[in-house]
């Protein structure tokens, strides 16, 4: 018995048994999440704390090139701070007495609520998709953590993602200059509706595409551009760029450009993850 | 036993270093894709059947990480592993020519492949930014790793293969 076994089990028959079991794992993970989602909780529990681990060790690295930074950088960057604390001073007095106004008017009108500030968790990136093809990373907070699918993940005062899987110990956040990624937004000054969408091809000079503003709106280059009002999975008025350039499309309907997102997604090492989503706020969904 | 145990390690290694080192050194957003000279490497060390096991596996752990399909690198690595079992069969153990251009072959028909899942499918077919720009960069880029990573894997392989008490690939061919 064990002879013909052996005997049957040619490299070829291997080869082709072995494919056969790839193309019934793809139809599998087609109809079903099951295995994939059994087969990444199992291996959770090997990589996560070695990625982690690894991560720490690579910091201290890190931070210990950084304090090697130049004496004359640092003096340049004192100087130039200064002027800018008394810049900000002065804003700051201004803004207060704004925010004081706005917050009497928003009393009148009882918007509170969906105005506050959101509650926010911290979350270190441990890890990003081990491809060349997209922009998904990992952090190292999951469903323990009282992550969920569909949280907005901020870094810095940009938009950076969305939650799009979650695990025990970790989540996938797949980030807005991703080729698939499409988020609803608008222009900050007017409220005008834009649609903002990732492309592979201005990936590499981190710029992400802006498209559909109508012909007559007034946008031009600076112009900062905020999550919108009717977007069901992001939060409203979350900065996601500024404007770079703008130009009419070809059928003198629309406009589209593209935007230099502010967060800066070459060196993404902590994220802030808003514990809100839309759906909790417009009270579907769990 | 304790061979397939090594591999199986080293698999997990290389997926770590894939997914924590690789970002750093990226260019222009390309990186070598590690996890692809497995594969290449195996097949030409120990034959197809070695190939197929190690791709199978690197496979399945770059999908469930990766963004495609369960399966669909699963596959591909499979063939490669194959591939180069086969084709590099009678070639000398101590050649470092064939390998090479096994390896940068593979990177590009797996580029390829990428490309043709997640963008040809849905209609973007843009060739000439992908060649010039993903497909033909992430391939000298594997092809870069592979040089730099072939003597180490080599060596540490020989030595396990000795510890295990396994012959060269003619011992696996009788087996299997």
């Amino acid at each position: 018995m064990k002879q013909r076994l052996k005997a049957f089990f040619t490299p070829v028959r291997i080869f082709a048994l072995t494919l056969f079991a790839c193309i019934i794992l793809a139809l599998i993970s087609i109809f079903s999440d099951t295995v994939s989602q059994a087969l990444r909780t199992g291996l959770d529990t090997v990589i996560v704390p070695m990625q982690k681990g690894i991560n720490s060790l690579g910091g201290v690295f890190y931070d210990h090139a950084v304090n090697l930074a130049t004496r004359e950088e640092l003096e340049q960057q004192v100087t130039d701070l200064t002027g800018r604390i008394e810049d900000l001073q002065e804003e700051n007095q201004r803004l207060a007495q704004d925010a004081y106004e706005l917050s009497r008017l928003r009393r009148l009108y009882a918007l509170d609520e969906q105005y506050a500030s959101w509650p926010k968790t911290a979350a270190r990136v441990i890890g990003s998709g081990s491809d060349n093809w997209d922009m998904e990373f990992t952090i190292d907070k999951g469903s323990n953590d009282g992550m969920r699918v569909d949280m907005n993940v901020i870094a810095g005062n940009g938009l950076v993602g969305i939650i799009t899987e979650v695990y025990p110990n970790r989540s996938i956040v797949r980030s807005i200059i991703e080729d698939n990624s499409y988020v609803s937004g608008m222009l900050s000054s007017t409220g005008q509706i834009c649609s903002v969408q990732g492309d592979i091809t201005l990936m590499e000079s981190g710029q992400i595409r802006v498209t559909d503003f109508s012909a007559d709106t007034d946008v031009k280059a600076g112009d900062e551009i905020v999550t919108s009002n009717i977007s069901d999975k992001y939060l409203q008025g979350i900065l996601i760029g500024t404007v770079r350039d703008i130009s009419a499309d070809g059928s003198q309907i629309t406009k589209s450009g593209t935007i230099t997102p502010a967060a800066d997604f070459e060196n993404l090492q902590e994220v802030l993850v808003i514990t809100t989503t839309k759906a909790d706020l417009t009270g579907d969904g769990s | 036993m304790k061979y397939r145990l090594y591999q199986i390690v080293l698999i997990f290694v290389f997926f770590i270093v894939q997914t924590v080192f690789v970002p750093f050194i990226r260019v222009s957003g390309n990186g070598p894709e590690l996890l692809l000279l497995l594969p290449v490497f195996f097949g030409f060390f120990g034959g197809p059947v070695n190939g197929i096991f190690v791709g199978v596996l690197a496979g399945i752990l770059a999908d469930v990480y990766g963004g495609t399909l369960l399966g669909t690198s699963a596959f591909l690595f499979v063939c490669f592993g194959y591939m180069s079992g086969k084709l590099l069969e009678n070639v000398e153990q101590e050649e470092f020519f064939f390998p090479m251009m096994l390896t940068v072959l593979s990177a590009f028909l797996y580029e390829c492949a990428m490309w043709f899942v997640l963008f040809v499918l849905h209609n973007r077919i843009d060739a000439g930014f992908f060649f010039t720009r993903k497909i033909l960069p992430i391939s000298l880029y594997t092809l870069a790793a592979g040089i730099a990573l072939y003597f180490p894997v080599r060596c540490l392989d020989r030595k396990m293969r000795a510890a295990a008490g396994r012959g060269g690939k003619r011992n696996e061919k009788h087996l299997s």
